[in-house]
């Protein structure tokens, strides 16, 4: 019996062994997939009853705070400023995915890092609240500057300081209110997130960093960069041909000026009156694709920021512009054409502003009208109202981009920090020459140009204005407005982009008229101008 | 000889060998004095943050139980095995940590934890009658028929109209005057002497020949283990009382032919049952996919399956965890409860905790002298070993779910009174083995 | 009480319980390695001495040892009592394989005892084993005279002599 009773010993320990596998299995192999199960509602009604930190404006307003309230939860998420900062802080709901900086910093808005749970040694023994507040860039008056300039228009607008990459204001419009989706009543919660979600005009989404548009004509900046950072084109020269009508090459439509006037000149003018035909022609004939695409990404363009926000969206340049065909000459001076097909050494150019600028030859592609387009900000073009800002922060910035971010600071109950957001470099956009020649040339367009609604006496403004059309029919655009602004003789303080999304028949506004004043009171809100 | 000077030594008592396992029981149960201990303050200060104020009271009654249940064994069964009191003990310690804790968030559970005390110490002193009242276990196979009848009128009990309560839709329960138990957790030691006895009797005709009427106790095992699911709606004791009789009918006989013929005739059962009952159906397709249903049927196991994910390697902490989200946690899930609250380890603590009463009990059967005192050991090993895994195994999904109490752990005074019973048995036969001291003659 | 006091404790507990069971592992080792006596200690009832340090070769490997004349009967435990050793001028006792009297007990030294013909009389020495040898239920100091009658307790087992 004894050989029996071992082997009824092995067979227990057999039953036993399998328990203990799929222990394993469920508690630990198969744990993550079974807390990520759609009907596992456990980790969220844990972390929504708990107290989480703030959030607050660097004018130390409230963004969001937890309210103790005991049924049916401990303690429920409130936004005290409702729509304002919906799309920053975004929301922590029992049913819903959570958003924004809730979801980006949740950890830390939890208190679960282990740095900070333990401090100092001592922590160990004490019951100290561990959760961290976060120290928003933003500023509260410059967020309901924008929100009260915007008005009801979609639209959205991005205010930042190009020194530092920290976010002032971001608004769009429609936005909602995030305590509706942080209604502890789950159903309540579902009902208004199903509703905002059948919305045509999608509040939920935040459009100033998650959607991208035809940035237009503000795209010229990035073409004008492109210009000078290629070496072919300077301040004063060349001189593009006054025309109202551009025909790309090889082939393809012409190019018109908005409302069919004729412009050209020189870059500082064909910039301040945001000329189509020239720009079509500098980035096809002069810069070429190479060039085009190396510029845009250089500011971004098909680079996701690395913005602390969730999902944001990254801005397209077209890489591809079919089959090489030939080269194309060009040459300085206004009255000479270029001749095609003749590939020919570059003559010895002027001198202009220092720098020696030399003829040469770009290659021509099958679709280098899309370039053609491209270049002022058209086709396959797209851009977030962020990465706008970024062009004219960048330009502001003496060429280089700083990563764009809201949260500055996370700090403990005591008000010791946890952490610091060091600002950093993004990414080089171009030369500080390259700068300063476009720094130059926007205060022009703000003085001058289509950008005037921008300037503000007594700062040092420059803009640049854009209108976007959609080939749509009724004709609809959107209007564009980017711009910096600086006390004189200093680094501009702040870099803004603004688009108004057009509405139906509104294809005669225009950037300077429509988005400009927005963009002006944003920057009229920070250094609390009235 | 001269005397050289050896070491001094201490005078080795006579009852040495006897106190021996004694002394590494003592050791052992206050180790699982102290686990009870912090662990019942730990789930205290996780759901209150605070000193619980019974603490105290607590402390000494919960070590008072423990000393009790060790002097007893000091006394009654000096020589039994040192590790089977400690290891029921820290079983029924952590349950009881549990249950307390569940009692705060379980809807009408605020009885459960002052109830499960008065029943631990019901079931110790269970064990320490059980220790007086059978000094040697053998002499239960004088009573075989008796038990036999017993056992079976126990199983019946909840089916006589007056006696028996259907609750939760399985009719496993009696009441006689004030006192509602579920007389087939007793039932289960009467029919284990029985079958020991009566095996110990016919084992040389089953090992030497086989004729169709040898089949007739499987047969009759099998229609009794039928009828106790078919009538009491019972799926875990019907599967445990067939597979203790297959199991001791096989060690008895030492022929795997009954362990074939008890496998077909459970699978036959089975078909059986799933093609006659729609409630066995769902507990097969639950166990097939509980996540068809995660609202409804299925709602059960995979609120276990994410109670035992939120654990994790160590678990929420005790009162940190949200158990209460699974139905019937404290009976017979709580297996879950203390994987979520103590992780994979505590969930693997249950289980080496029961494998070591397992090893310990078929040791006992090992140096068991006589069949009847191998086979009953056996039998009882099998009940206590069989019951958890079907129980842990419903839980992890291993096999379906049946409702079944996880031995010394779950919440209920039946359970918890038999198996201190059991475990007095085990002692019992251990004891028995043990060398008795020889008083040296002068 | 803050989280990190608790997470700490849960350690603490999770750590208690796995000590617990180390404790208890180790006692059912000790204890399985105590078990082997048990079930096997009649075998060689035959008193194979160790070499005896004076050269008497030939009769030592004499099985009944009929030259000294005296045997050992096990009284106890039960399991084993009755069975007869018979003694040569020098029988050891202890758990080693090369004892006249094999006990295997952990708590049997491996050379734990001897007897021995000193004159006409058999004498009992303990050879320093850790548990000692009960004589008459008196621990042995020192090499004993010991005559027929007298009892001698090695670990679990008694043997009188004859």
């Amino acid at each position: 019996m004894n050989v029996r009773i071992r082997r009824l010993g092995v067979a227990l320990g057999v039953l036993y062994l399998l328990l203990f596998a799929q222990l394993n299995r469920v508690q630990f192999f198969g744990a993550e997939r079974l807390q990520d199960n759609v009907n596992n509602s456990r980790g969220l009604v844990r972390e929504f009853g708990r107290e989480r930190g703030r959030m607050i404006t660097a004018d130390g307003v409230i963004v969001a705070r937890s309210v103790e309230v005991g049924e049916p939860v401990d303690f429920v998420r409130e936004y005290p400023e409702g729509e304002l900062y919906a799309h920053i802080s975004g929301y922590q709901s029992l049913n819903v995915a959570s958003t924004g900086l809730e979801r980006e910093f949740n950890d830390e808005l939890a208190g679960s890092p282990i740095d900070q749970q333990f401090q100092t040694f001592a922590d160990v023994f004490r019951d100290r609240d561990t959760t961290a507040t976060l120290r928003l860039t933003l500023r509260h008056d410059v967020q309901e500057a924008a929100r009260s300039a915007l008005g009801d228009r979609n639209g959205s607008v991005v205010a930042l300081d190009p020194r530092t990459g920290a976010i002032i204001a971001m608004w769009t419009w429609p936005s909602f209110d995030p305590n509706l989706i942080a209604d502890p009543d789950g159903a309540a919660a579902n009902d208004s997130y199903e509703t905002l979600l059948a919305d045509p005009d999608d509040p939920l989404l935040a459009k100033a960093f998650r959607e991208v548009f035809f940035p237009g004509s503000t795209f010229k900046l990035v073409t004008a960069s492109a210009g000078v950072e290629s070496g072919v084109i300077g301040a004063f020269d060349p001189v593009f041909d006054v025309t109202d009508s551009y025909d790309p090459i090889p082939s393809g439509s012409p190019i018109s000026n908005f409302a069919g006037s004729s412009c050209g000149g020189d870059l500082i003018e064909i910039l301040r009156a945001s000329c189509n035909t020239a720009f079509a022609e500098m980035g096809a004939e002069w810069i070429g694709p190479e060039q085009m695409v190396t510029a845009a990404e250089a500011f971004g363009f098909n680079h996701t920021p690395p913005i602390d926000l969730p999902n944001a969206a990254g801005s397209r340049f077209p890489t591809d512009f079919g089959a090489y065909l030939a080269d194309v000459e060009f040459y300085r001076g206004a009255e000479d054409d270029p001749v095609e097909g003749d590939p020919g050494e570059g003559d010895e150019g002027e001198v202009d502003g220092g720098i020696t600028l030399a003829n040469g030859t770009v290659p021509v592609h099958e679709n280098t009208a899309r370039l053609a387009q491209a270049s002022i900000g058209q086709n396959d073009v797209a851009a977030t109202p962020l990465q706008m800002a970024l062009v004219a922060a960048a330009i502001a910035n003496e060429g280089l981009i700083m990563a764009p971010h809201v949260v500055g600071s996370q700090t403990a109950a005591d008000g010791s920090v946890y952490d610091t957001t060091n600002p950093e470099v993004w990414r080089a956009a171009m030369s500080r020459g390259t700068a300063q020649v476009l720094h130059s040339a926007m205060i022009n367009v703000a003085v001058n140009g289509t950008a005037r609604n921008l300037a503000v006496p007594g700062l040092t403004v420059g803009g640049k204005t854009g209108t976007a059309q959609l080939g749509t029919d009724p004709p609809n655009s959107h209007a564009w407005i980017v711009g910096f602004a600086g006390p004189p003789g200093q680094p501009a303080e702040i870099a803004v982009a603004v688009i108004v999304e057009a509405q139906e028949g509104a294809s005669e506004q225009t950037g300077g008229r429509v988005a400009a004043p927005i963009g002006r009171a944003v920057i009229e809100a920070y250094f609390s101008i009235n | 000889m001269t005397a050289t000077s050896r070491r001094r030594r201490t005078r080795v008592a006579p009852a040495y060998a006897a106190l021996k396992p004694r002394r590494v029981e003592a050791g052992l149960v206050l180790m699982v004095g102290v686990v009870i201990v912090v662990a019942y303050a730990l789930a205290s200060f996780g759901a209150s943050a605070s000193i619980p104020a019974n603490l105290g009271p607590f402390l000494v009654w919960m070590l008072a139980l423990l000393l009790i249940a060790h002097l007893a064994t000091r006394r009654l069964a000096p020589g039994a095995d040192p590790v089977m009191l400690p290891m029921a003990l820290l079983l029924n310690g952590l349950g009881y940590v549990m249950i307390a804790r569940l009692s705060n968030d379980v809807p009408g559970g605020s009885d459960l934890a002052g109830l499960q005390s008065t029943w631990t110490a019901v079931g110790i002193a269970a064990y320490i009658g059980t220790l007086v009242v059978v000094p040697r276990v053998r002499i239960l196979a004088n009573y075989r028929y008796l038990l036999g009848i017993a056992g079976m009128a126990l199983l019946a009990l909840p089916l006589v109209p007056t006696f028996g309560r259907q609750i939760n839709g399985a009719r496993i329960w009696a009441s006689v005057g004030p006192i509602n138990f579920q007389p087939g957790e007793f039932a289960k030691i009467a029919l284990a002497a029985f079958f020991a006895a009566y095996l110990v009797e016919s084992r040389e005709l089953l090992r030497s020949r086989l004729e169709l009427r040898d089949l007739a106790p499987i047969g009759v095992a099998w229609a009794g283990s039928l009828a106790v699911m078919v009538l009491e709606r019972d799926l875990g004791s019907s599967l445990l009382f067939f597979t203790l009789f297959v199991v001791v009918l096989w060690v008895a006989s030492e022929r795997a032919m009954f362990l074939g013929i008890g496998a077909v005739l459970f699978a036959g059962g089975a078909v059986l049952a799933w093609s006659m009952f729609t409630h066995v159906q769902q507990r097969v397709d639950i166990w097939r996919d509980p996540f068809a249903s995660p609202k409804g049927d299925g709602f059960q196991i995979v609120e276990a399956s994410f109670a035992l994910a939120d654990g994790g390697l160590t678990g929420t902490g005790l009162g940190q965890g949200e158990p209460d989200r699974i139905p019937f946690v404290e009976t017979d899930f709580i297996f879950a409860a203390i994987g979520e609250e103590l992780g994979l380890a505590g969930s693997t603590a249950i289980l080496m905790a029961f494998l070591v009463l397992i090893g310990s009990g078929l040791r006992v059967a090992l140096r068991a002298d006589r069949p009847f005192e191998k086979l009953f050991t056996v039998g009882l090993t099998t009940l206590l070993g069989v019951q958890a895994f079907i129980i842990m195994g419903g839980v992890l999904r291993v096999v379906p779910l049946t409702g079944i109490t996880l031995p010394f752990v779950s919440y209920g005074g039946s359970s918890l009174v038999a198996n201190y019973i059991l475990l007095a048995l085990l002692m019992r036969m251990s004891h028995e083995q043990r060398l008795e001291p020889v008083p040296a003659q002068s | 009480m803050s989280d990190q006091t608790l997470i700490i404790l849960r350690i603490c507990l999770l750590a208690l319980v796995y000590l617990t069971f180390f404790r208890v592992l180790r006692a059912v080792w000790v204890e399985l390695k105590a078990e082997a006596p048990r079930v096997t200690p009649t075998p060689v009832a035959v008193a194979v001495p160790v070499p005896a340090p004076v050269g008497a070769s030939a009769e030592v490997l004499a099985p009944t040892g009929s030259a000294s004349g005296g045997q050992l009967l096990v009284v106890a435990p039960p399991a084993i009592a009755g069975s007869v050793f018979a003694l040569g001028p020098e029988t050891t006792i202890g758990r080693a394989a090369g004892c006249g009297v094999v006990i295997d007990d952990p708590r049997v030294s491996k050379l734990h005892v001897r007897l021995f013909r000193a004159a006409d009389t058999w004498m009992v020495e303990d050879l320093g084993s850790t548990n000692g040898t009960i004589l008459n239920g008196d621990m042995l100091a020192d090499a004993h005279p010991i005559i027929p009658g007298n009892r001698i307790q090695v670990g679990d087992v008694v043997m009188e002599l004859s």
